[in-house]
């Protein structure tokens, strides 16, 4: 599956990387540029947009343009207005979290820390956002990823009418909330529908690190357990994708510990009705998604180089401890025999595949 | 290791207790006969002791979330094991995980509670230092949370109720407990809980810290102490994030909503138990007996209830928590 038919030719997301004239930067103005480029690290930059109807039809079509990493000028120049992003919308560190989720330059530095190799655009896209230098794994958006792993036009939200309240009244959240919905075009953290992979259906829940770090409020916990409760009621085993940095969200206080137990509560409910559960773990999971639904897949997948652990780097601050990054990785955490499977991008959707043909081959399970 | 009911030479009074702490030193000093035996010491020793009552009440009937958090953390709080001691007939604590070891900072057992069989689980922490590094701050390691689910799979099987004892900071999130699957742990445990086919009673004893606490903290019934506190994150922790400035605690305290009122009034917990004025620990008997007391009503409430219903019911409670809108599909 070419990543072209995946992102261009998905029914409700339509993603258009509208690169210009790549060849001509390359051989022309760009060429002779380019050991200035290199060592400045300086990335030019030409932005997707996002369009992302909901299928409710609740949420009005809002399109997304990616801040840019940079407000310099391009090659050419001029500054790319389409890039032009509403004057304080979101705080700068905020920019650079929802940038990181594609970069939109053309060409783009690897943002392993030991890599660091400029990468042209175009062959990250043909590699699914993985350096094809060091392997890294890209942090992809929720749409992005689904689109990815799903077979084309199979996918039907349901849940988008969910929206998080303010329940305790904190300062920030409604304002955070409204930003994250204008920057993203989602209504919250989680995506939950049904779709099918290679023809098996399955109930799906994927939460997006660029919505307030993919952590789980009350709607995040009640979209995954309506979810899984619709896994059972189909009998369609159940994947879910995380991409959870933040853990239980901290702006619902103790409701937002509590959706974690009510996430495993339903995981528990799917065990007795031998619903098949797999779960991805893509960077970052932590915290109160990795210690609830994310840890209690049937199967345990992540992709290489994801950092999954319990605590925060914030909290080792605070103790004055020091953690070892190597030890939250995909790798330490499947060396430990808590995962099941590291699997590369590319073979993930055939790998889940294979699964859910296993899952289907199984009397609890129909289509 | 000093006991708990000798109060005035183990006491480590709270800013917010001095002035009771000046009451209480000035009584101390009457009674040992540090000052004469003048004929008006008896009414001295009896105004002392109005003015002692008075300010208690006075200190107590509107303490800040702050304080709150000062007294769940009181080094002289009782802790699970004291519980255990003054609230069952009989205690047996059971060790380790079969798998891994041996966590000191989760306790595990069986016990009768008014006569019938129950089995305990909860956080420990430590009285003095070298205990408090041995219970590891009651911060549960990976095997603890392990050793408590099997010990309440095997009440599940033996047909005993659970008493869960919560007081934990947090979990352990060390390189170690990392690796041994801290996340896991915590996850199965709640899963565990959820389908367990006998009754759980939970108690916030003291702190209630986030992952470290939902681990043993599913149940049909969630007690929690009034001057518990029950939080996703320390108000240290809040401050830090929040403010980027770790010495507005007291205010980071306020805003979390993590004392035992707050928790009640967000459906997270079913019944605060009062405390005595001055706090579980000035009265650690007491405060048992009236734990006991509810652990005993909320019991004889739950042995009606089938077993099939009573996970059906522990379903739907934490299914109901959480605060949303739902806007209508058009
Ligand atoms: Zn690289």
């Amino acid at each position: 599956m070419g990543f072209q038919h995946a992102l261009g030719g998905h029914r409700w997301l339509s993603r258009r990387a509208t690169l210009r004239a790549p060849a001509e930067y390359r051989d022309g103005l760009w060429g002779s540029l380019w050991p200035w480029v290199r060592a400045r690290g300086i990335l030019t930059g030409v932005s997707p947009s996002f369009a992302v109807p909901h299928p409710s039809g609740i949420i009005p079509t809002r399109v997304l343009t990616l801040p840019s990493r940079s407000s310099r000028p391009t090659v050419d120049g001029k500054r790319d207005e389409s890039m032009a992003v509403e004057p304080g919308l979101l705080p700068r560190s905020e920019y650079r979290e929802i940038a990181d989720r594609i970069p939109d330059g053309l060409y783009t530095k690897c943002d392993s820390p030991d890599c660091g190799e400029l990468l042209y655009r175009k062959d990250l896209e043909k590699s699914l956002w993985v350096c094809p230098k060091c392997g890294r794994h890209f942090r992809l958006g929720a749409r992005d990823r689904l689109a990815l792993l799903l077979d084309e036009g199979s996918f039907s939200e349901f849940g988008a009418n969910l929206i998080s309240c303010n329940p305790l009244g904190m300062p920030d959240y409604d304002s955070k909330l409204a930003r994250y919905r204008k920057a993203t075009g989602e209504n919250e953290a989680v995506i939950t529908g049904l779709a099918a992979i290679g023809g098996h259906p399955v109930v799906v829940g994927i939460t997006d690190p660029a919505f307030l770090m993919g952590s789980m409020g009350s709607v995040v916990g009640e979209k995954i357990a309506r979810a899984m409760e619709r896994a059972i009621e189909l009998r369609h085993p159940c994947l879910m994708i995380s991409g959870s940095g933040g853990g239980a969200r901290m702006f619902e206080g103790i409701l937002s510990l509590m959706q974690m137990a009510k996430t495993c509560a339903a995981v528990g409910r799917m065990q007795k009705a031998g619903i098949f559960y797999i779960t991805v773990l893509t960077d970052p999971t932590m915290a109160g998604v990795y210690a609830s639904w994310a840890s209690l897949g049937d199967v345990v997948i992540a992709e290489p180089g994801a950092m999954i652990g319990f605590a925060g780097q914030r909290v080792y601050a605070n103790t004055g401890s020091g953690m070892d990054p190597r030890i939250q990785t995909s790798e330490h955490q499947h060396a430990c025999g808590l995962l099941d499977l590291i699997v590369p991008r590319a073979q993930l959707r055939s790998t889940l595949e294979r699964l859910l043909a296993i899952a289907y081959a199984s009397p609890t399970h129909r289509k | 290791m000093p006991t708990l009911t000798n109060k005035f030479v183990a006491s480590r009074w709270l800013p917010f207790e001095w002035p009771l702490m000046e009451v209480e030193e000035e009584l101390h000093a009457l009674r040992t006969g540090g000052a004469d035996a003048s004929p008006d010491l008896a009414a001295r020793v009896q105004a002392l002791e109005a003015r002692r009552q008075e300010l208690l009440q006075e200190i107590y009937s509107d303490l800040t979330a702050y304080q709150k958090v000062q007294l769940a953390r009181h080094p002289r709080r009782p802790y699970a094991l004291d519980y255990a001691r003054l609230m069952f007939d009989d205690f047996v604590e059971l060790h380790g995980d079969r798998r891994f070891g041996d966590d000191k900072a989760m306790i595990a057992g069986l016990a009768t509670l008014a006569g019938r069989a129950v089995a305990v689980v909860g956080h420990q922490k430590g009285r003095d230092v070298s205990e408090r590094k041995e219970r590891n701050f009651a911060q549960g390691r990976p095997e603890g949370y392990r050793k408590a689910q099997r010990v309440m799979q095997m009440a599940e099987r033996l047909r005993m109720p659970v008493i869960s004892l919560v007081d934990t900071p947090a979990a352990d999130c060390l390189t170690e407990a990392e690796s041994r699957g801290i996340s896991e742990a915590i996850a199965e445990g709640q899963m565990v809980m959820s389908q367990l086919r006998t009754p759980i009673l939970v108690t916030i004893l003291g702190e209630g810290g986030s992952g470290g606490a939902i681990g043993i903290g599913v149940g049909d019934r969630i007690l929690m102490l009034e001057y518990a506190i029950y939080s996703v994150i320390p108000p240290e922790g809040y401050a830090s994030i929040v403010w980027r400035d770790p010495s507005r605690v007291a205010e980071a305290a306020e805003a979390a909503r993590i004392t035992a009122r707050d928790a009640l009034a967000l459906g997270v917990v079913d019944e605060v138990v009062p405390e005595p004025p001055g706090g579980a620990h000035a009265d650690p008997e007491g405060m048992a007996a009236a734990l006991k007391a509810r652990l005993c009503h909320h019991l004889a409430e739950l042995d009606a209830v089938p077993p099939d219903e009573l996970v059906d019911q522990r379903y739907a409670k934490f299914r109901a928590m959480g605060v949303y809108e739902e806007l209508a599909i058009p």
